[in-house]
């Protein structure tokens, strides 16, 4: 009797805490969306996007209620090759004109062993919104040096670039991108 | 020399007619290479042809600009009408204004980025503007749409002296062959 009261006096302080808020630190670029994908079936080629933000909130006596929503400017396609980079934004590929944005929204979170976890949700990705899951890793989280408090994570996740009408192929070995997202937010 | 004889002279009629092979060359290679396969074997080397190519016609066109300050321009035929002489003086500035914009606008998004364009492995361009990528999409729009605005004007150019040929009879396109 005297568990299920406290099981219950937990589950509602549970439901009563609220999640905080972290703002990922694009500012300090503590924060990278990075992506890889195959040249040729021979090699990595990286890339990322310069420009993005986003917030996610977390509370760690409800780990299930965690989110994220983070905005990408496609534009900033950065893949330190100035011709390649404007192919890249060009409707071959990014459409950055017509979808100046890519974002990704989460719709749930199941954490694991030690913050590591799985992270669904919605990625809109030249206009065309798909559900993808991304494996996270839980990096740490503590006090920062200058006042404030921080928590990091590293995800991945693979797509498929012809899920997102992608009209370009450059061969068989290149259909699938590897994507990063490393973020560290700082708590509001 | 009477006028019905009198021609362009022989550097006026090389640069005339290379620029007229080179600019129609530029325009096709530009109409192929953006829609090349890319395993096809011309995909690196077609835009750095295209690339060269551009370089040479600026030049060319650097030296045709200071030619137009020589004493010697071959006055319009006496049987040219004032609208004709106008609309010819017309089209010779918008020639220069186009490939002008077209050959800089080329250049200046190509090496507008942060990495060093060299072309076939020995040909370093020189980053003479530092351009923002839209500042390079911009750039790269007026490059292919003026080139359309340059062919249709070739083109107008082409069929005014034929009919300068052919209707008119008199010695306009002679004097460029």
């Amino acid at each position: 009797m005297k568990l299920k009261t406290l099981t219950l006096g937990l589950m509602m302080a549970a439901g009563l805490s609220h999640a905080d808020t972290y703002n990922i630190d694009t500012k300090g670029a503590h924060a990278f969306v990075q992506f890889k994908i195959q040249h040729l079936g021979y090699s990595w080629l990286y890339g990322r996007f310069d420009e993005f933000s986003g917030t996610f909130d977390y509370d760690e006596k409800n780990p299930a209620a965690a989110k994220i929503e983070m905005t990408v400017n496609t534009a900033s396609v950065n893949s330190n090759h100035t011709l390649r980079d404007k192919h890249l934004r060009s409707d071959d590929f990014l459409n950055v004109e017509a979808h100046p944005e890519a974002k990704f929204t989460s719709t749930g979170f199941t954490e694991g062993e030690n913050g590591h976890g799985s992270m669904t949700g919605d990625l809109t990705l030249n206009g065309v919104t798909q559900p993808v899951t991304l494996d996270v890793q839980f990096i740490g989280a503590g006090k920062d040096p200058w006042g404030g408090f921080r928590r990091g994570y590293e995800a991945t996740t693979e797509i498929k670039l012809s899920d997102f009408k992608i009209k370009k192929s450059l061969g068989p070995k290149s259909e699938t991108l590897l994507l990063t997202v490393s973020v560290e937010g700082i708590k509001q | 020399m009477s006028e019905v004889t009198e021609k362009y002279d022989g550097l006026t009629r090389i640069i005339h007619w290379s620029s007229a092979l080179l600019l129609i060359g530029l325009f096709v290679s530009g109409w192929i290479m953006v829609d090349l396969d890319y395993y096809s074997p011309w995909y690196q080397t077609l835009p750095q042809w295209h690339q060269l190519i551009g370089l040479l016609v600026m030049f060319l066109w650097v030296l045709k600009l200071f030619r137009l300050k020589r004493s010697t321009q071959l006055a319009a035929l006496s049987s040219h009408s004032r609208t004709e002489v106008l609309l010819a003086r017309c089209v010779k500035v918008l020639f220069y204004v186009l490939v002008f914009i077209i050959t800089l606008s080329g250049y200046f998004f190509s090496t507008g980025g942060d990495d060093v364009v060299i072309l076939f492995e020995s040909l370093k361009l020189p980053q003479l503007l530092t351009l923002s990528s839209q500042q390079i999409d911009t750039m790269a729009w007026l490059h292919e749409y003026l080139a359309y605005a340059l062919m249709v004007l070739a083109g107008l150019h082409a069929l005014a002296a034929i009919k300068h040929h052919t209707l008119d009879r008199d010695h306009t396109l002679k004097r460029m062959l």
